[in-house]
């Protein structure tokens, strides 16, 4: 009995000393801290690297393999942010808002850039011009699509890694040839051998492929009404044949690519095709290494980074 | 039993004494958190558009936002911001040159009194509920009493003749505003009550298309009019801003309902402080004029 009441005196007692401790009321405060640092990291660290960012997009396809680079500078005193794509180098140029949300800042795209095109183009898996800032160090900025694409759709898309671009091997292989495809007429409207090899072991047999430039008045509607061709100058517009298909293909920065869109007709030019390519080819893009005088390297990553596909068109 | 007296006597004392001299410390007055602004936005150095933007909203009352974030969309619309150098173009053409300044200048009542509080500059087109929704350039955005929005900045082409055209679509997208605001009317809606093609406006029922003409003479100053009683009460006011005065004498000739409907809406607007063959010609005149 005693002991009991030993140990209640000295749980009542303790209970009486310590009850009038109060926590700071939950106020939201913690969360703009931690929101506001968040953001200030954000900021020194887009800065910070000079080179800039490189997020890689994915297409919806599960056929493809690979993830295409964009390579974003900011510049967070003029609230600018320039992009290098297969799309274009360096000629898109669009503002950027860094802003508080819940729990976490939020970094918008506010003008039109390349990634709400092909947002509004639906040809990536990318679904929204706003991104929740997940995480930041000093080589990596997570980030994610703050919706879906759809209004009913739940909160939070794809997430992307933004990864610093120093000493990404591959870089400087893409950013060294100063040639443009287009003006290298060898190239065109003659039998060229496309080879490829897969750093996964699957093996691609050697094929006859040619380069066509579209017609004048196909280049116009380009201009006018494809999407990811309005806004984008350094794109020419090409057709791309391999066995059955003839799809159309562009030329941007230092690249070779295309995109499957059921916005136009005929299927074989921009949906039925462009899809057997990415079916048979398991990439939506190559990027260009070196246009040779008789041959171009080419080459395409995967989400990493990591050189996937290897391969050579020359003419035969 | 002495000692639980004595637990006892202790305890009370405890509780009292920390009841009397700690108490539970209360603040004198209640705090009240400043609200919470999640969607702040912190705006660094200001570009030449922020300038222009500001100096619109100084001289006309009209905030033109050419940024978007969730404090200018919310989750629900899925518009495309403008490119800079298109939302740059639109907002000195369009905006300040063919739309503000010369209300300004012939009919600041109506400008005064009928002005959305905001403008949006849409880079492609209106998407409601989904991004690959629609291809319309103003239609629900409008329907709205402050905010007046128009899609396709960046496919207007940098012409006299297009933004021209354009400002007869800003005009009927805000004739949507003044129709949500005051009512077309009763009387509107009786004159072609139960001729409206509803959704086959755009072919006549042997499948050819329908042309202006067709339209007018049914009664409805173009075939798009001829949708539903708000669309023609657009295209009408659409129609008083891209022909002159004498153009809609011969269109109205065509059917006495569009003289009720051209009478009709030429005296709303004009009770308003807006003479629309007045602002046709303004509108010819300054576009002939802009430095493009």
């Amino acid at each position: 009995m005693k002991i009991i009441y030993h140990i209640t005196f000295l749980a009542v007692f303790v209970l009486t000393m310590s009850a009038c401790k109060k926590e700071a009321l939950l106020d939201g405060s913690k969360s703009i801290e931690r929101s506001n640092a968040l953001e200030k990291e954000l900021k020194t660290q887009l800065q910070n690297s000079k080179d800039g960012w490189i997020m890689y997009l994915k297409t919806l396809d599960v056929n493809v393999k690979t993830s295409a680079p964009f390579v974003l500078k900011f510049d967070t005193v003029a609230s600018k942010v320039t992009t290098k794509s297969i799309y274009g180098n360096e000629d898109r140029v669009s503002y950027f808002n860094i802003s508080a949300a819940t729990g976490a800042p939020l970094l918008t795209f506010s003008t039109g850039s390349i990634l709400s095109d092909i947002y509004e183009f639906g040809t990536m898996d990318i679904t929204d011009y706003f991104f929740k800032v997940l995480s930041v160090s000093k080589d990596v900025i997570e980030i994610q699509t703050y919706r879906k694409g759809t209004g009913s759709a739940s909160e939070g898309g794809v997430v992307y890694k933004m990864i610093r671009n120093e000493n990404v091997a591959w870089v400087k292989d893409w950013q060294q040839e100063t040639a443009k495809l287009i003006t290298q007429r060898q190239f065109f409207d003659v039998d060229l051998k496309l080879e490829l090899t897969y750093a996964s072991g699957e093996v691609f047999a050697p094929g006859t492929i040619a380069f066509f430039n579209q017609p004048a008045g196909n280049i116009a509607f380009f201009k006018a009404s494809y999407p990811t061709v309005i806004n984008n100058k350094q794109l020419d517009p090409i057709e791309f044949d391999y066995s059955v298909y003839f799809p159309v293909a562009f030329l941007g920065y230092n690249s070779i690519f295309w995109e499957v869109t059921t916005r136009f007709t005929p299927a074989e030019y921009f949906s039925s095709g462009p899809a057997a390519y990415q079916r048979l080819f398991k990439t939506n893009y190559f990027l260009i290494r070196k246009i040779n005088g008789r041959s171009i390297d080419i080459f395409a990553l995967d989400k990493e980074g990591k050189e996937v596909i290897t391969g050579k068109i020359s003419i035969i | 039993m002495i000692m639980k007296k004595i637990y006892a006597f202790v305890l009370v004392v405890v509780l009292a004494s920390s009841a009397f001299i700690t108490g539970c410390k209360k603040d004198t007055t209640i705090a009240i958190d400043d609200p919470i602004d999640y969607l702040s936005i912190k705006k660094g150095k200001w570009n030449g558009l922020d300038s222009l933007t500001d100096s619109l909203f100084k001289n006309y009352g009209v905030r033109v936002f050419y940024e978007f974030n969730p404090r200018i969309i919310d989750p629900t619309t899925f518009y495309v911001p403008a490119q800079y150098e298109k939302a740059r173009f639109y907002t000195k053409n369009v905006i300040e040159r063919l739309w503000l300044e010369p209300l300004k200048k012939n009919f600041p009542k109506f400008l005064n009194d009928q002005k959305p509080v905001e403008f949006l500059i849409l880079g492609t087109y209106v998407h409601f509920n989904s991004i690959s929704s629609g291809l319309a350039a103003g239609a629900g955005l409008n329907g709205q009493f402050y905010r007046l929005g128009m899609g396709g900045a960046d496919v207007l082409p940098a012409t006299k003749a297009s933004v021209r055209d354009h400002m007869n679509t800003l005009y009927h997208e805000h004739a949507h505003q003044l129709d949500q605001k005051f009512g077309r009317g009763y009387a509107y809606d009786r004159v072609s009550q139960g001729t409206y093609y509803q959704l086959n406006y755009l072919r006549k029922p042997d499948g050819t298309a329908r042309t202006n003409t067709d339209a007018q003479n049914d009664g409805f100053f173009t075939p798009y009019g001829g949708f539903a009683p708000e669309e023609d009460f657009a295209t009408t006011v659409e129609s008083l801003i891209r022909y002159s005065k004498a153009q809609i004498q011969t269109i109205i000739a065509r059917n006495p309902k569009l003289v009720t409907k051209y009478q009709m809406v030429y005296k709303f607007y004009l009770d308003k402080g807006i003479d629309l063959h007045q602002m046709h010609d303004i509108l010819d005149q300054v576009a002939s004029t802009l430095p493009l």
